[in-house]
């Protein structure tokens, strides 16, 4: 109860607390002491005029919000008074670092540079992704869109954004298809011994999830939701699928279908486990630390409710492992916890796991008030 | 023969409190170096 109520607290304060002053990022892009006034706000951005000496127009600056995958970020422009991109600069944005230095030193945001208003300035299109950053690029593309959109208003032109179309293709069916067959082998019980089944689930997402998509469930994913910053459907619905998938079935069914079946690290975990020469601990010790993945789990979302940034919930080790960028932190936490894993059976998920923490959660609740409505329904059937 | 066995035993717990303990301090390390790249 105390838990909930801080979370709420910090929910309240984070959203209380937001930083919605544009105008101090305009010399991210202009001259600094250039004079300006706003000219449009809309809920995406802000438009200004920049003035010369004599109170000419010089150029636009945009302001602009896009989603990336550790939370909101804002994007500056510069346009000419023709609408082309004189200068980009991105002043905020909640990415980790090593993520976003991949962004830099592959010149991305070099690629808008002398782009007009009118061309596509579209992911995939005109504007290459970085692979392995492909959210926090297209966080970007959604910033400058929305700027695009504030120039294409004060210039009165008719230029209309396409709309985007829900991309659904091979990642997603095959996510789709790993939950499919989780989700009927726990649920209708074909196998009388469903290990087997289970290690073929673990390897599929090994490979799929883990390896190829590198999707796994992460608890910046549930977090980012919980704020209001997920990535757009139409560019990431395998995020959906993941968080919705999973979380979804276990408020439906009351069924965990993610931990030790289709979570890709619980596949390495096992792997090691298998290779090292497992040892237990006693059942008094592992009952002693049962309480320390929700700790985990409840100060994340404190951070994440205070600093309304998804990304600093993200500190499992399966993020590093099957991207290979992290930081010094972080490497650390990954050959421990993989050390640990050759001793200790599944020792990030027993132990240390946030996510696997949530789903227990969510199925705690879903029994509590499922007995509760029960009991309701007996005492209404007795009078 | 029971002595050596309960404090292999021991021995493991140890072990798992020690792994426990540093990953959790490392988690925090993880998550406030996140954090603080969002302060101004």
């Amino acid at each position: 109860m105390l838990a909930l109520l801080s979370l709420g607290l910090a929910a309240l304060y984070g959203f209380t607390h937001q930083d919605l002053g544009y105008q101090e990022y305009i010399p991210q892009v202009v001259p600094e002491n250039s004079e300006y006034t706003e000219l449009i706000a809309t809920s995406q951005g802000v438009l200004y005029a920049i003035l010369d000496d004599e109170g000419q127009l010089q150029s636009y600056v945009t302001i602009s919000q896009g989603q990336g995958y550790g939370g909101p970020l804002l994007v500056a422009l510069d346009w000419s008074l023709d609408g082309i991109i004189l200068q980009i600069s991105v002043p905020v944005h909640h990415e980790d670092l090593p993520w976003w230095r991949v962004l830099e030193a592959r010149h991305f945001f070099d690629q808008y540079i002398g782009r007009g208003y009118e061309e596509p300035i579209q992911i995939h299109e005109d504007i290459d992704a970085v692979s392995g950053s492909t959210v926090s690029s297209n966080g970007v593309a959604m910033a400058v869109k929305a700027g695009r959109l504030l120039v294409v208003k004060e210039l009165g032109s008719d230029y209309k954004d396409p709309l985007p179309g829900i991309k659904f293709g091979l990642p997603e069916l095959m996510v789709c298809l790993g939950i499919a067959f989780v989700f009927w082998v726990r649920t209708f019980r074909p196998f009388k011994n469903p290990k087997y089944a289970r290690y073929l689930a673990l390897t599929y997402s090994f490979f799929i999830v883990g390896i190829w998509l590198s999707v796994p469930l992460s608890l910046n994913n549930i977090s980012s939701f919980l704020v209001g910053y997920a990535p757009s459907v139409e560019q990431f619905i395998i995020f959906y699928i993941v968080v919705w998938g999973i979380l979804g079935l276990a408020i439906l069914f009351g069924k965990n279908y993610y931990c030790y079946w289709l979570c890709p690290f619980a596949a390495v975990q096992e792997g090691l486990h298998f290779i090292g020469e497992g040892v237990s601990p006693s059942a008094k010790t592992q009952k002693r630390f049962k309480w320390v993945r929700y700790a985990l789990l409840w100060l994340a979302l404190m951070l994440v409710f205070v600093f309304r940034a998804p990304n600093v919930s993200g500190f499992e080790p399966w993020n590093l492992f099957f991207s290979l960028k992290g930081d010094f932190p972080e490497w650390i936490l990954l050959i421990a916890t993989l050390a640990g894993a050759l001793l200790f059976y599944n020792f990030w998920c027993n132990y240390l796991c946030p996510v696997g923490a949530s789903l227990d959660i969510i199925i705690k609740a879903r029994k509590w008030v499922g007995n509760k409505w029960n009991s309701l329904l007996k005492k209404k059937a007795r009078r | 023969m029971e002595q050596p066995v309960k404090e292999k035993s021991k021995a493991i717990d140890i072990f798992l409190i020690v792994m426990v303990s540093f990953c959790v301090l490392i988690s925090l390390v993880v998550m406030f170096v996140k954090a603080s790249g969002l302060i101004d």
